[in-house]
């Protein structure tokens, strides 16, 4: 019982952080991507595609599905080669070509080889793939962080890429991955003349709050047996995938190692359905708010994974309604309200001066002088906050600042003392007023003056 | 579960987070999450916490947990960033860990040849730092285990709230955790735990300064009770939470005023159960530390001073040259008045002129534009001058010994060059660096009313 749910939360946790070929919904677009790598594998043709969508949206959990239903074929294996190029991590062009020659296994090849231009360089790998037989292998060339590449001088990899896939010197097969919309606006002319113009767009799959409950549920339960051993069986496929830049295929979570009990796996399945069961109840209300905050598939992932790690044998045997709710409302509070009452009355009653000063004079900047001049006038009719001395307060000013409650403005940096450097706001009025609404034991005076800057 | 116990027990008030650390990164052989961000204001023991966290994980789970805590805040560059973690990470095997840039990062972390079950934790303080590094950083590092394959979690820990990390390229959302601000009992019941410390350094001061009835205030010291000390931190924090609440700067502060709080009972004046003559002696102390709270001067028995008290005696025993005073003056006059007002405040007629110029400016004056407010502007030598023989009534003739004097006046920084520093001639240009209390003295020890020449004052 205890060790059960042990396996549970480990199961679950790693299938929420590692199953990287599972793609829910985009049936069709994953049916495109795949007929295009699968005409590159069997025919040689070469090609070009921008797969296009917001972060978390599955644009690498799609490319990875269709990579593991491609790879059990073996013309696949026998005819295919993988780059794998990610725009945070090759920076330039060098290191793409570098990386590329790794990827594709040529660097005894290209070793000790001058090359004019970037373009030689690249016919040359391609052309060390026509061994002898007739036809070379195609490469896939697989661009994560697409937009990042257009940033690259003279967009030389992109356009190289572009106009071999075009020209069709050697089959290749170029898949873009990004999150910017407007990424065609990014190519230059030249570049964006040679693409194919193939874009597939991904938008968060569940378009109805119905479909959004089958996946939390989908996300929880524990397969069957006969399904663990399905799964197992297609992960196991993907290590013919020979990619070192790639890991999805290293680390994949594989139920193969879980045993479970079967009793014990049914009541737990029932006890998530019956959670979601009743359309009023907590826990559905809880998914509604997840689901008005962020529709993606990700973000409800986090979500899950929170829960899951809050089980418990001793304390927390299963999930319940009220750790749903208690972790979205961590979604719903605002950190910065949160903050502001975490400062000390000082700290506030400084805000609150930058507050009136922000209201009288439509948002001009500010220096601690004039900002001190308006709290002293306060200070020195309240009960609690007399004897508070400048220097007190302008460290309280600095703390503002160092926590980002009022930044610098920029122009002013330099030779100003710091007593005189100007600043702004960088909260809304409505930040601050929860702030003095929800601070504990606040003084009244100090409240009454937030409201209004008469004294 | 047992190093969930053990930190609740020497961390009061921190029961929530540590649960949540515990439930996220405490179990072994589990997979972590890619990231969390860990965020509260200062003095809520986020440093504290999760080092002692990782220690007693550690020393439970050996090899099959790495921890690298860097602070971002000595690891200024990404490559430094990157070496000293992998320096951490990997450990014995540190065959080589160069790192050029991110990708070669990525890729040293990769060819780890880990077992599943290992676990790897990267945990960044003052991560904010990381904004200031290249724009791949950031985005990357949260989400390494994507990119590497391992069991791998980052850490960020800020005083800032997630929003603030938001760039251009949009970032993974990791896992937040709010430490929250301790209330007032709560600090309370932190800072009595401190009990035994503060005596402690009352024994260690009397030692030192060997009074002659060492024995007895020895034992006086011994019959303080833990009560007695929370009476004392009511008062204390009576004082001081309104202005503070970070916890080590009160905790350093409470052990500082305590010594006070206890002269008159170890002098034998004062009985230790008469609160209100106790309160009485220590009210005054707690208002003068409290204007030296973060501005700790070294010894804990030097007589607090009060801050902006000190200014003016610095003021009062600067011995500058009589003209050098009066030079001063102008300069302040020079950086808060605007350069079109000169001639008005300094024609010869004076009653009329003050007259005229208080009616010009009466109503148009709103406290926030005042020049004394905005700052202080710059000013050219030749205008400098020119104030100085205005305000002084004797003709002198001596620039250049001016000029050797304005030289001093900026060696001892309370003049500053805003340009023309290498070759001071009438063009160059300066400013004013000390404020209106400070020339206010000045003037009064040679007899000078500097408001009546200042345009925001009349
Ligand atoms: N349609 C989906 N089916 C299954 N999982 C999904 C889907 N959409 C998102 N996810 C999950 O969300 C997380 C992020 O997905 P993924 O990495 O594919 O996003 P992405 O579009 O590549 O994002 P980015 O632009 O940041 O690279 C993964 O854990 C993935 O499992
Ligand atoms: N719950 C607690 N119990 C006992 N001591 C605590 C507690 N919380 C904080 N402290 C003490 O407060 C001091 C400050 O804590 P720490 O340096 O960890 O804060 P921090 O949150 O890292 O601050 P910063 O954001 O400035 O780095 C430490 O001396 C720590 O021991
Ligand atoms: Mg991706
Ligand atoms: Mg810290």
């Amino acid at each position: 019982m205890q060790d059960d749910l042990i396996q549970i939360r480990r199961f679950l946790k790693e299938r929420l952080q590692r199953d990287y070929t599972t793609l829910h919904g985009h049936e069709a677009e994953r049916e495109n991507v795949r007929q295009l790598l699968q005409r590159t594998a069997e025919l040689g043709e070469s090609n070009s595609l921008l797969l296009i969508g917001p972060r978390g949206s599955g644009k690498s959990t799609l490319i990875n599905a269709v990579l593991s239903d491609l790879v059990p074929s073996t013309d696949f294996q026998q005819n295919t080669m993988l780059v794998h190029l990610n725009g945070n991590l090759h920076t330039d062009d060098k290191l793409a070509l570098k990386s590329i020659t790794v990827q594709m296994q040529l660097e005894n090849a290209a070793n000790g080889k001058a090359f004019g231009s970037f373009a030689e360089n690249l016919a040359f790998l391609l052309a060390c793939l026509k061994s002898g037989n007739k036809r070379s292998k195609s490469v896939i060339f697989i661009l994560d962080e697409f937009d990042l590449f257009c940033a690259h001088h003279n967009q030389t990899l992109l356009y190289n890429l572009f106009d071999v896939s075009q020209s069709a010197q050697a089959p290749i097969c170029v898949i873009g991955a990004t999150c910017r919309l407007d990424v065609i606006e990014l190519l230059e002319k030249r570049v964006k003349s040679r693409f194919s113009h193939r874009q597939v767009f991904l938008f968060p799959t569940s378009d109805n709050f119905e479909k959004y409950l089958d996946l939390f549920e989908t996300l929880l339960s524990i397969p069957t047996e006969r399904e663990l051993k399905q799964i197992a069986e297609r992960i196991s496929h993907l290590q013919k995938l020979n990619s070192t830049e790639l890991t999805m295929h290293r680390c994949h979570f594989n139920p193969a190692k879980y045993k479970f009990n079967r009793k014990f796996i049914e009541s737990w399945n029932n006890g998530i359905a019956v959670l979601i069961d009743e359309a009023k109840s907590v826990a559905v209300s809880s998914l509604k708010t997840l689901y008005e905050i962020d529709k993606s598939e990700s973000f409800l992932k986090i979500f899950l994974f929170r829960l899951v790690s809050q089980l418990d044998p001793d304390a927390q045997p299963n999930i319940t309604a009220e750790q749903m709710s208690e972790i979205v409302a961590t979604y719903t509070i605002d950190p910065r309200v949160e903050l502001l009452c975490g400062l000390s009355v000082l700290e506030l009653c400084l805000v609150i001066a930058i507050k009136h000063h922000s209201e009288i004079y439509d948002r001009d900047p500010f220096n601690f002088e004039i900002i001190f001049a308006r709290f002293a006038k306060f200070a020195k009719v309240s009960t609690t906050m007399q004897g508070i001395e400048r220097a007190v307060s302008l460290k309280a000013f600095e703390r503002l600042r160092h926590m980002e409650v009022i930044l610098p403005i920029s122009n002013s940096v330099g030779k100003v003392q710091k007593d005189f450097e100007m600043h702004r706001l960088a909260l809304t009025y409505g930040q601050l007023n929860d702030a003095v609404q929800k601070y504990q034991a606040l003084p009244t005076e100090v409240a009454q003056w937030a409201q209004s800057s008469i004294i | 579960m047992e190093v969930f116990n053990k930190l609740n027990e020497r961390f009061p008030c921190r029961k929530n987070v540590l649960k949540t650390l515990t439930n996220l990164i405490g179990h072994s052989e589990e997979m972590l999450p890619a990231a969390i961000h860990i965020y509260g204001h200062t003095g809520t023991g986020k440093t504290t916490l999760l080092k002692n966290f990782f220690n007693e994980s550690i020393r439970r789970n050996k090899n099959k947990l790495n921890v690298a805590y860097v602070n971002c805040v000595e690891s200024y560059t990404s490559r430094i960033l990157f070496e000293n973690i992998l320096e951490y990470i990997s450990g014995a095997i540190a065959d080589d860990i160069k790192t050029e840039n991110l990708k070669d990062f990525v890729e040293k972390l990769r060819r780890i040849q880990s077992q599943p079950e290992v676990q790897y934790i990267i945990s960044l303080d003052n991560a904010e730092r990381l904004r200031d590094m290249d724009a791949n950083v950031l985005p990357s590092l949260l989400r390494l285990q994507q990119l590497t394959g391992l069991n791998i979690c980052v850490i960020l820990i800020s005083q800032l709230p997630l929003e603030k990390f938001y760039c251009k390229t949009s970032i993974d959302d990791p896992i937040t955790i709010y430490f929250p601000q301790y209330t007032k009992s709560e600090t309370l019941e932190i800072l009595s735990a401190d009990f035994k410390n503060a005596q402690k350094l009352i024994v260690a001061l009397l030692n030192r300064k060997k009074p002659e009835d060492l024995s007895t205030k020895l034992e006086i010291v011994d019959t303080v009770t833990r009560e007695f000390f929370n009476n004392y931190l009511n008062l204390f924090l009576g004082v001081f939470y309104k202005a503070c609440r970070d916890l080590s700067e009160l905790k350093i502060t409470a052990r500082k005023c305590f010594t006070f709080y206890m002269e008159p009972i170890l002098d034998g004046t004062v009985s230790m159960s008469d609160v209100s003559r106790l309160w009485r002696c220590i009210a005054g102390q707690l208002r003068t530390a409290l204007s030296q709270v973060y501005i700790r001067s070294g010894q804990p028995e030097t007589p607090v001073v009060n801050n902006d008290k000190e200014i003016l005696k610095v003021a009062q025993s600067l011995e500058l040259p009589y003209y050098g005073k009066y030079l001063l003056i102008a300069a302040f006059i020079a950086s808060y008045n605007s350069s079109k007002e000169d001639k008005r405040l300094f024609v010869k007629n004076h009653g009329k002129r003050r007259k005229r110029l208080q009616n010009v400016n009466a109503n148009a004056k709103v406290t926030e534009k005042m020049n004394t407010y905005i700052g202080p502007k710059s000013f050219s030598v030749d205008r400098l001058l020119a104030i100085f023989y205005a305000i002084l009534d004797e003709k002198v003739g001596l620039t250049c010994n001016l000029l050797s004097q304005i030289s001093t006046l900026v060696n001892l920084k309370l003049l500053s060059f805003v340009s023309g520093e290498n070759v001071m001639d009438g063009t160059s240009r300066l400013q004013c660096t000390v404020g209106l209390e400070f020339v206010i003295c000045i003037s009064q020890v040679v007899g000078f009313n500097v408001r009546q020449y200042l345009s925001d004052f009349n």
